[in-house]
């Protein structure tokens, strides 16, 4: 009698139970770099969730934990994460294993004008759409205008040229402040900021031959970018620290004065207005990275995709938050609330967009950007830039040898 | 053996166990010795033999013979890693070596607190080493570390300076955070050898009139000398697997200074995806801590004899 | 003991003492004492000392706030249970194998024990690669908590064998004869008699088992990826470097994960120090 009273009691239980994991619907697993998720992802996923029901269980690590995130799962062919973030120049590693699903479908002809200029056609790999575009992002620079009124400079003139550079370091100078700070830590981040650099001196870096990418590390004008840099570190126009820097810990330190100016992703904008995040707020202001000579300037762009991993089982979801984080309201909040670049070009003209983000200093740093190769073997050959040119910075390396070996070993990589 | 038992105990399964001894034994070392089997052997093979493949994301899988190890071997970098990881054993080693005798000898002295104090040094050890890691990440931080400021305060450095910039230094910094963290435990294994000596040693040796160094160099260095060639092989194996300090201080940097061997497998294995690589540099780690381990045991052996 | 008496040297024996535990415990001491400041604090220069008006909130927003990769009580929880069982499942296989190689006659013991040392001579390292193939492939365990457990237990049953057989040797026969005699099964006398004797052996063995899982990191970083696994050291790892992490939410966490196994190693440390010295004397 007890057992069937037990069993009576249990049933509705184990049924609610049932039910209600039925009905609380698909989760789906999105990994995301920290500058792509930006502060406010969790809300946008509660919004998600709210009008779809399905619950987005979000990932949010730094851009090197995340590939490596990814790397580890998509090698294993695992289905724990339903959406991931990328970069253009990541698709050759995943694509030919196909390890991304094939999203073409996911948008019509008149859906892809929407979306800015030559944002698709990096992810498009035979025909085939990749990865769907979440957000633009060049990188800039910021300078904070406050330092440069207690140092005698016009706030409103940011150096425009390296000679300009280096005369406002030297007012901009103190016992712990830096003119300028940049993220040159091992890895991704110092090969990308010796593009910049690189690109600034008016370097053309790597092209295509045939459908090989030909390294040209070791041009006169990578090599004049690499002392440049050499110098600025050895007569403390940069902070010295920069060799162990990553690009999240110099926006803090810039934040709090340690430095008058700044290289950094466009999105941080929004960042330096907010009092929590500087005591500066409001009085840092963005500008075109200055070149070697007038007209030069230099950037990278970090625009973040997003992937759909084939091993996924729960596509159909994602490509659902990934249209809901394309859509025109979400990609404005994000502009107002984290200063995140949107992707579609009726944006462009909004006021209130504009109002937030400087668009102007965004664009021309896009029209002066360096491309990373999208060839597979581009993280081996950026590990071997980034060790070079570490050497050069940290070992007194000389750069033409230092350039040379980096451009030999690449170019081995790259198969020639 | 069997006054009490019964023939039908006997000849019972648990009666059979009562006698065969073997038997007995073999079930129950059997599931620790699947265990090993399953998790350390059979992946050792496996790893030998992806070691001839190339096992990697991008290309389909295909035999490479000893292509992977002469590539090992033609990287200079990759080589120079091994020179690394021996400086960075032999430093550490050496400061952990001497620390924890020094360190030793002092606490078997009886003075106040002298419980306290040893548990207390147990601390550096029981900390994760990710944690040890941050820990002695901000201690030298380039603009908000205590060293820092400490030394600019006593005016030994003219600015701030960033010191895991710094090739050397951020080696160094790495043996020492290493270092700081194992020392306690040569004190424990040291100290309680230490400990094992009999009074009448020390008397006899005082009576004969031998002083102090003498006395320590005589009769107390021969009798630790065994736990300290335990923890000679023991730290040797754990510091050439160092991998954690690395990754949170310095990533490998700056300019592959604090690269070590064991780090450079995780990057091509889980960096670069070229995991046939990986285990082929895996295995000459392996080869060369055994060839580190049979040197110790000869030591060892004459030693003993000693 | 040697005993130090003239006064002069044992100042400087107090001096020495004093000093190795400032050093030893100095960088401990400024992790808590970073974890009590504010982030705006942190940045200051020159640094505090001592927080200025020592706060725990640090502690409350770094494990109850979602960060967007988990509320980091999570990992403590998953920490919790992985070492947890793995301590436990070491204990038990470690203490029958060892009891088996000490006591019993059984000619494949000596082999055994052999490939038992060789086993530490690997670099786990070694086996990682194809573990994590085999893992992720085969067995498709990636990124749960019973990976970890099973790769663990792999990794420090060799080691907490080895530990309880040196203790298990030293254990008097006879004790366990008089307990046969008396009427016991071989396996009656292995948990009424030897167990409860070796019980400071199996403290040992596993706290030893413990700590380590607790703070392992290779293996827990490859073979975990969201909050359904992910162990402390990983988590911690994962903040480093993320921008709009408070800093001051890095060193609550980095001081959480420290006092768990500093905290048992301190009350159970009688037990640690025997157990590491058995196997150091005995050779």
């Amino acid at each position: 009698m007890r057992k069937c009273l037990a069993l009576l009691l249990a049933a509705p239980l184990l049924l609610a139970g049932g039910l209600a994991a039925f009905a609380a619907g698909e989760t789906i697993t999105v990994l995301l770099g920290i500058d792509a998720a930006g502060k406010h992802m969790g809300e946008r996923a509660q919004e998600f969730e709210a009008k779809t029901g399905i619950k987005v269980n979000l990932v949010e690590v730094e851009w090197d934990a995340m590939v490596n995130k990814q790397a580890v799962a998509l090698k294993a062919k695992e289905p724990t994460y339903d959406i991931v973030d990328c970069g253009s120049f990541m698709l050759p590693e995943y694509v030919p294993g196909g390890l991304y699903a094939d999203i073409s479908d996911m948008y019509t002809p008149a859906e892809r004008a929407k979306f800015m200029d030559g944002m698709l056609d990096v992810v498009t790999i035979g025909g085939k759409l990749y990865a769907a575009p979440l957000m633009a992002s060049w990188t800039i620079m910021f300078y904070n205008s406050e330092m440069f009124n207690k140092a005698g400079l016009d706030p409103d003139q940011p150096p425009k040229t390296w000679d300009q550079m280096l005369a406002y370091g030297k007012k901009l100078q103190g016992p712990t402040t830096y003119a300028i700070a940049d993220s040159l830590g091992p890895g991704e981040y110092v090969t990308t900021a010796f593009f910049r650099w690189a690109k600034s001196a008016g370097a053309k870096i790597s092209e295509f031959r045939g459908n090989k990418v030909y390294w040209l590390l070791d041009s006169p004008e990578c090599v004049k970018a690499l002392r440049f840099l050499q110098q600025m570190l050895k007569d403390g126009t940069m902070d010295p620290g920069s060799p162990t820097y990553y690009q999240q810990q110099i926006a803090d330190l810039f934040g709090k004065g340690q430095s008058a100016m700044l290289v950094n992703w466009d999105m941080m904008q929004l960042a330096f207005k907010n009092p929590e995040q500087t005591p500066y707020a409001g009085k840092i202001y963005p500008a075109v990275m200055p070149g070697a000579k007038a007209g030069l300037s230099g950037s990278i762009e970090g625009h973040e995709y997003l992937a759909v991993p084939s091993p996924s089982q729960h596509k159909a979801a994602a490509k659902q938050f990934i249209k809901f984080l394309q859509s025109p309201e979400v990609q404005k909040k994000r502009a107002l609330d984290d200063g995140q670049t949107p992707v579609l070009k009726a944006l462009f003209k909004d006021p209130d967009v504009r109002k937030v983000i400087n668009l102007d200093v965004v664009f021309q740093s896009a029209a002066n950007c360096y491309y990373r190769p999208a060839v597979p073997e581009y993280t081996q050959c950026s590990d071997v830039i980034s060790t070079e040119v570490q050497n050069a910075l940290v070992n007194n390396k000389d750069v033409q040898k230092a350039l040379k070996d980096a451009a030999d070993k690449c170019n081995k990589l790259s198969g020639w | 053996m069997g006054l009490v038992r019964t023939l039908s105990y006997r000849q019972s399964f648990s009666g059979r166990l009562e006698r065969n001894e073997g038997l007995f034994a073999l079930l129950l070392v059997l599931p620790a010795m699947l265990i090993v089997l399953a998790l350390y052997i059979y992946p050792l093979i496996y790893s030998l033999a992806i070691s001839f493949l190339r096992s990697d994301i991008r290309y389909p899988e295909e035999f490479r013979g000893l292509k992977n190890y002469i590539e090992i071997f033609q990287e200079p970098d990759l080589l120079v890693s091994f020179w690394r990881t021996i400086y960075f054993t032999a430093a550490s080693l050496a400061i952990e070596m001497i620390g924890g005798v020094a360190i030793a000898v002092a606490f078997n002295n009886k003075f106040l607190g002298r419980p306290a104090a040893r548990s207390l040094i147990l601390i550096p050890w029981a900390i994760p080493p990710v944690v040890n890691g941050i820990i002695w990440n901000w201690l030298v931080h380039a603009k908000i570390g205590v060293l820092n400021y400490i030394l600019y305060s006593l005016r030994l450095i003219p600015r701030y300076k960033p010191w895991l910039a710094d090739p050397g230094w951020a080696m160094n910094f790495i043996v020492l955070a290493d270092a700081w963290k194992w020392t306690p435990l040569v004190v424990l294994l040291v100290l309680a050898g230490l400990q094992a000596i009999p009074e009448e040693l020390y008397e006899a040796a005082t009576i004969d009139g031998a002083g102090g160094l003498a006395v320590f160099f005589r009769v107390t260095l021969p009798v630790i000398s065994w736990p300290i060639l335990v923890t000679l092989i023991l730290r040797t194996v754990e510091a050439i697997r160092v991998f954690d300090i690395i990754y949170v201080m310095t990533r490998g940097g700056p300019a592959n200074a604090t690269k070590l061997t064991t780090f450079y497998v995780w990057e091509i294995a889980f960096k670069h995806h070229m995991m046939g690589k990986g285990a082929a540099l895996a295995w000459l780690i392996t080869v060369l801590i055994v060839v580190l381990a049979v040197f110790y045991y000869r030591l060892l052996n004459r030693r003993v004899e000693l | 003991m040697a005993a130090v008496t003239k006064p002069g040297t044992r100042v400087f024996l107090y001096l020495f003492v004093a000093l190795v535990l400032i050093t030893m415990l100095f960088p401990f001491y400024w992790i808590v004492n970073m974890g009590l400041q504010t982030s705006n604090q942190l940045y200051d220069i020159p640094p505090h000392f001592w927080p200025p008006k020592a706060t725990l909130e640090n502690f409350r927003s770094v494990l109850l706030e979602e960060r967007g990769l988990m509320r980091f009580y999570e990992a403590v929880f998953n920490t919790l249970i992985v070492a947890s069982i793995t301590m436990a499942v070491c204990v038990a296989l470690g203490s029958i194998t060892g009891y088996a190689l000490a006591r019993l006659n059984f000619k494949y013991g000596l082999y055994f024990l052999f490939v038992l040392i060789g086993t530490q001579m690997v670099p786990p390292l070694v086996d990682l690669i194809p573990l994590y193939i085999i893992f992720s492939r085969i067995l498709k365990l990636v990124d749960t908590k019973a990976a970890l457990i099973i790769g663990y237990t792999g990794w420090l049953l060799p080691i907490s064998v080895w530990i309880l057989y040196g203790y298990f040797q030293t254990i008097p026969k006879d004790l366990e004869s008089a307990a046969r005699i008396d009427g016991c099964t071989r396996l009656q006398a292995l948990f009424r008699v030897v167990m409860p004797l070796s019980a400071p052996g199996i403290a040992a063995t596993a706290i030893f088992g413990f700590i380590s899982s607790a703070n392992e990191f290779l293996f827990a970083m490859i073979f975990t990826s969201t909050r359904k696994s992910i162990t402390i050291p990983v988590a911690l790892s994962d903040m480093i470097g993320k921008y709009q992490i408070r800093y001051g939410d890095m060193t609550a966490g980095a001081v959480i994960a420290a006092a768990l196994p500093v905290i048992l190693a301190l009350i159970f440390q009688k037990y640690l120090v025997q157990s590491l010295t058995a196997g150091g004397i005995k050779g």
